[in-house]
């Protein structure tokens, strides 16, 4: 039987109002997410805060009592369930290979049912186990008990794309690895997600996890979503006492009161220097060379400094003006402030880097994402 | 010297009793009678294995009436040999007809038993990915459920290859011929060579068999059975 692609891509899921009840308990309650195409979002949450129940609504392995979700605008409880479940990756934790397949066919049972030609199969699979790291001569012809947990992950995950699905739905894929796998694997998967540029939902229990893998993070508790943002939201601006327990604020920045921003700014690299002279035609061309995105404009003497963006210079017009004409006002912060403040001045701001001046003059800068990275 | 003479006299002796043995073998058509033994066994081990798998899977699909099923199977498997036999014979008359019917009969449950216990058991876990990845009921139960009941079922037939040796060997008492019948000519006229003869290539034909079947159950289980 072959069934047609759902959709080319995804723009969005909408989970609207959602409701899943068992008995008198509620495992998913009144849930809205909207899902952007191309992102990889985090379920975080204590075990029974209903967030595998949701990841499975989204494929309809579990039907919601309330509510409805959308892809595309479409709604899923109108489209075929098998076609829908073909057009959606799975991977889960215990992997679920089935044993009395090899591991070729494991991966190739889906094109095969859907009676795709034997080569084509053959083909993909190879390709698929060279993208997952194992090497196709060696392993294709293997049955999973004969492979490590690790390698049968590694698989699982060959498995779920092998029908290219826009969509992928992980239920804590790395939770039955041990530590030092676990983390390889997420080092690796974080690299393939972007040459996968794929929209994933992700379960996880493990909030480390979350915030190395996730866009964004919605956090979980009570069949209920609590809050939902990037790891910077969450770690500084925490919802409520609950939020800041699972992201684990409190104990992990605690340390941060002592910590200033002179620990975490990098010199000021003469790549990020541009002079207020020079014209934009000069600067995107130079800022290309230089492999930036974002420069900051100042004299000799660090007076009047400010930040220009080469999206912004290549939206202009006129491109013959001085770059003094279109810089804009920079964040500018002292080495000596704490780095927490230092963080939420950048969000309050929506500034992604501030400029470190020390008794006028410019000592360095700090890119907040960097700043985050460091800190976890 | 007296070693040489011990050893020749062995082999003298081991000449006597093969072609002693040979003898026997010759007098009472033991070749025709293993044909006709293996012949009624063999059809009615497929026979069984067709009607039990299929049982096994209907049953499967039926949930409701598996317990009745099994049941009324269990009721046939109850009734002793010798009477079914006997209670065959005004239906479908003496003869290889009623043993293989027999056979049939006894050897049905094991193997429906094995099938539907084998779909029915297999791992929820798989099921499930099976289920997320997109597969139908249909494709479920071919691809993942019934190649993952093999080992089970290869169990059941086990146990029905030795139930229908032993009703096949019973039906000598019928006329089915066999070398049941060989057995009771050799009881009847108190042939001890006969009924040794006769009794050991039975028994070895037996657990030539079994043994066969167990290293097919073996190899299904270590290719098949979850880890």
């Amino acid at each position: 039987m072959v069934h047609k692609k759902l959709f080319d891509r995804i723009d969005s899921i909408e989970i609207k109002k959602v409701s899943k009840k068992y008995g008198n308990h509620f495992a998913v309650q009144n849930l809205d997410i909207t899902i952007k195409g191309g992102e990889l979002i985090a379920l975080v949450g204590p075990s029974g805060s209903g967030k595998t129940t949701t990841l499975r609504m989204i494929n309809r392995m579990i039907e919601p009592d309330e509510g409805n979700i959308f892809i595309n605008g479409k709604n899923t409880s109108e489209m075929e369930l098998v076609a829908l479940r073909r057009n959606i990756g799975y991977v889960i934790q215990n992997i679920g290979l089935f044993p009395h397949l090899t591991i070729g066919q494991n991966i190739g049972l889906i094109p095969k049912l859907e009676g795709m030609d034997k080569k084509e199969i053959d083909n993909k699979v190879r390709n698929l186990l060279e993208f997952v790291s194992l090497e196709p001569s060696k392993f294709i012809d293997r049955y999973p008990r004969q492979l490590s947990g690790g390698q049968q992950q590694r698989v699982g995950l060959a498995r779920a794309l092998v029908m290219n699905p826009y969509l992928l739905l992980m239920d804590e894929p790395f939770g039955a690895l041990d530590p030092i796998l676990r983390k390889q694997l997420q080092e690796e998967f974080s690299k393939i997600k972007e040459q996968l540029g794929k929209t994933i939902v992700f379960v996880t229990h493990d909030i480390e996890e979350a915030f190395r893998l996730g866009d964004r993070v919605a956090i979980m508790e009570d069949a209920k979503l609590i809050q939902i943002g990037t790891a910077e939201e969450l770690l500084f601006s925490p919802l409520n006492d609950t939020v800041a327990d699972i992201v684990g604020s409190e104990r992990k920045f605690r340390y941060l009161d002592t910590l200033t921003v002179s620990t975490f700014m990098q010199p000021l690299d003469k790549k990020y220097r541009l002079s207020p002279n020079m014209k934009v035609e000069t600067a995107i061309e130079e800022m290309a060379k230089r492999d930036i995105d974002i420069a900051i404009v100042k004299d000799h003497n660090d007076k009047s400094a400010g930040k220009i963006e080469l999206a912004d210079l290549l939206q202009l017009g006129d491109k013959n003006v001085s770059l003094e004409n279109v810089k804009e006002p920079i964040l500018e912060l002292s080495p000596a402030d704490p780095i927490e403040y230092a963080i939420k001045q950048m969000q309050k701001t929506d500034e992604v880097m501030a400029i470190i001046m020390d008794n006028a003059t410019a000592v360095g800068i700090l890119f907040s994402s960097e700043t985050i990275k460091k800190i976890m | 010297m007296i070693s040489d003479i011990v050893v020749f006299g062995i082999q003298q002796e081991g000449f006597a009793y093969i072609s002693q043995i040979l003898s026997v073998w010759e007098s009472n058509d033991l070749t025709l009678r293993t044909i006709e033994h293996l012949y009624m066994f063999g059809i009615a081990i497929i026979a069984a294995s067709i009607f039990g798998i299929l049982i096994g899977i209907f049953l499967f699909m039926n949930h409701r009436i598996a317990n009745p099923g099994l049941n009324t199977l269990n009721v046939v498997e109850t009734i002793p040999d010798i009477p079914l036999l006997v209670f065959l014979l005004p239906i479908v008359g003496l003869g290889t007809a009623p043993t293989i019917i027999a056979s049939v009969l006894y050897s049905i449950l094991p193997i429906a038993r094995n099938t539907y216990t084998g779909l029915t058991g297999v791992d929820k876990g798989y099921i499930d990915v099976a289920q997320a990845m997109g597969l139908s009921k249909r494709e479920i139960l071919l691809k993942i459920r019934l190649p993952m009941a093999l080992p089970l079922i290869a169990g059941g037939l086990r146990i029905a290859l030795v139930f229908s040796m032993g009703i096949v060997t019973l039906g000598g008492l019928i006329a089915a011929g066999g070398l049941g019948a060989s057995l009771i000519v050799g009881i009847q006229l108190y042939e001890v060579d006969t009924i040794l003869v006769a009794g050991f290539w039975t028994g070895f034909l037996a657990v030539f068999f079994d043994g066969i079947a167990e290293s097919i159950e073996k190899w299904l289980q270590r290719r098949y059975a979850s880890w």
